[in-house]
């Protein structure tokens, strides 16, 4: 079956060139018979055509499998996770596309080095661990490293061994789930918050509750006691009629009227100061100098007052609470110098913490510090009402207000060496 | 119950003038006023003593439960008949009187006949 060209008998159809050559029987083997001959031209030509139809289904079958080759190239390559084949040290054999991306390098670059390197100190001994159960054959073992080892590009990779005992390496399934723990520790977070937040919204409420009950108590404390004086005068009025003893009827009369009076000013604070918690604060720029210069015009009593109002103090805040709040502090500081020989109110502006502080001083009776806690308490007095008269709300309403801005206040004073209020109007 | 020694705690004027004249109706003797906690508390370590503080609770300064909290710790001033006087129904400040021991919580205007019931009961 593997004549040598020459002695190759032509082609019995291939009679165009040499024309009655075929014919020739002493072409060839000079023993062979015309007859031989021909019989193995034709096998020789079926041969031929055997083996050109094998050589065509050769061909069909490698071109089938260059292109199934391809397309698991392109699976491999293209894969969204990445795939490493390791060797039992694991040295990188081969990886894809995906795989050189989560090393943050080319892949040409990658083959032949070992993954340690990779990882950082802290990843090395999982990875070593993940390797060794690999080796020990345990069922798809898993490792979670950080890839590359530092930096803002990081990301965190699940390496997943996909095949045990493989003689060709270890393949691993290196998969990118730096999102996944993003979320994981954004949801954490955000529920750790939420649970802060509601504990200290709780906080919050009962302490909004436990000071909403005391108060309730004071308040009909503070209606009780005038009221009882009125019950109180009323009766002594009768028992006076009675006795015909004219001459303190005035007296108690008008001692009535005062406790009636002095309930209705509780009230109306009381109302005032309500309304101020449903209240929006509408931020403007607002001159405060101004503003006091008018508050103290319509407090303006006959007794001399040195006062003393600095210029430009503009600030930003509501200006009708604003002016509520200059109202009450600067009436406090006229109420308690009435009994001072030189009687000053200042109102001004200075630096505390960094933090613009407005002040109001003045040289009146002062107060205890060891009492301050209680200066902005409703009915939190300091002084006898008697001294110094006044519903006890004052000085809480100012409070309120200056929380309302965001700000905080605060009193120093010494008994009979003045006070003074200073108090912020926005966040520290 | 006649002569009976008074120290009666009041800081507001109108509220101390209906007390005395309640007290007087009763004929109580010796009745002395001290205008707030500070002044009651200075009065009673100076003496005599009283048989009966009738206290009143919201007192500037030194409020009423701090000094009925001091009295019951100073030795001297211990067994010294203690009775509120307020128009304050705090549950809080009630119980607190009653912790300390006090003979009777009484509400603002002063009943003559409702001390008498609460000094005789406790006698």
């Amino acid at each position: 079956m593997n004549p040598e060209p020459s002695t190759l008998p032509p082609e019995p159809g291939d009679r165009s060139g040499r024309p009655g050559a075929p014919m020739d029987a002493k072409v060839g083997d000079p023993g062979l018979s015309f007859g031989e001959a021909m019989r193995l031209v034709h096998e020789l030509r079926v041969h031929k055509l055997e083996l050109e139809m094998q050589n065509e289904a050769l061909r069909e079958a490698r071109a089938q499998a260059e292109a199934g080759w391809e397309s698991y190239r392109e699976l491999y390559d293209f894969a969204p996770v990445g795939y490493f084949t390791l060797d039992l040290e694991g040295r990188i054999l081969r990886t894809n596309l995906e795989g050189a991306r989560l090393l943050k390098t080319e892949r040409a670059k990658v083959v032949g080095r070992s993954l340690v390197h990779f990882l950082s100190a802290e990843d090395q001994g999982p990875f070593r661990a993940f390797l060794l159960q690999n080796r020990e054959g345990l069922a798809r073992p898993t490792c979670e490293v950080s890839l590359p080892a530092e930096g803002a590009a990081a990301g965190r990779v699940r390496l997943e061994s996909a095949s045990t005992r493989d003689p060709d390496g270890l393949h691993v399934v290196a998969v990118d789930i730096t999102d996944l723990r993003a979320a994981q520790t954004l949801a954490t977070n955000l529920n750790l918050e939420l649970e802060r937040r509601v504990e200290h919204r709780t906080v919050q409420l009962e302490a909004a509750n436990a000071d909403m009950q005391a108060f309730c108590h004071m308040i009909s404390h503070e209606l009780r006691a005038p009221l009882a004086r009125m019950e109180g005068f009323s009766r002594l009025l009768q028992k006076r009629l009675l006795a015909h003893e004219p001459g303190s009827l005035p007296h108690v009369a008008e001692r009535i009227e005062a406790s009636s009076l002095r309930m209705r000013e509780v009230i109306d604070s009381l109302l005032k100061l309500t309304r101020l918690a449903l209240e929006p604060v509408n931020p403007e720029a607002v001159d405060l100098s101004q503003l006091a210069r008018e508050v103290l015009r319509t407090l303006g009593g006959a007794r001399p007052v040195r006062t003393t109002i600095a210029e430009g103090m503009l600030a930003v805040g509501d200006r009708r609470l604003l002016e509520l709040c200059l109202r009450n502090l600067l009436e406090n500081a006229l109420k308690f110098t009435s009994k001072a020989e030189d009687a000053c109110v200042a109102f001004g502006v200075t630096s505390r913490d960094h933090q613009t502080t407005y002040f109001v001083r003045d040289n009146g009776a002062g107060f205890d510090p060891a009492h301050a806690g209680k200066l902005f308490q409703a009915f939190g007095r300091l002084h006898h009402q008697e001294d110094f008269e006044g519903t006890g709300l004052g000085l809480c309403i100012v409070a309120k207000i200056i929380e309302k801005h965001g700000g905080r206040i605060w009193g120093e004073g010494a008994p009979g060496e003045g006070a003074t209020f200073f108090f912020t109007l926005e966040p520290a | 119950m006649n002569r009976m020694r008074v120290l009666l705690v009041e800081d507001n004027a109108d509220d101390a003038e209906l007390t005395l004249d309640a007290l007087d109706e009763l004929n109580f003797a010796q009745v002395v006023v001290a205008s707030d906690g500070t002044q009651a508390l200075t009065l009673l370590q100076r003496g005599p003593l009283p048989d009966l503080v009738l206290l009143d609770l919201r007192l500037p300064l030194l409020d009423g439960l701090e000094v009925l909290a001091r009295m019951r710790s100073t030795q001297a001033l211990k067994g010294i008949k203690v009775v509120v006087l307020t128009s304050s129904e705090s549950p809080r400040d009630m119980a607190v009187c009653q912790s300390l021991g006090v003979t009777g919580y009484l509400g603002k205007p002063l009943n003559g006949a409702a001390l008498l019931a609460c000094l005789g009961a406790k006698a």
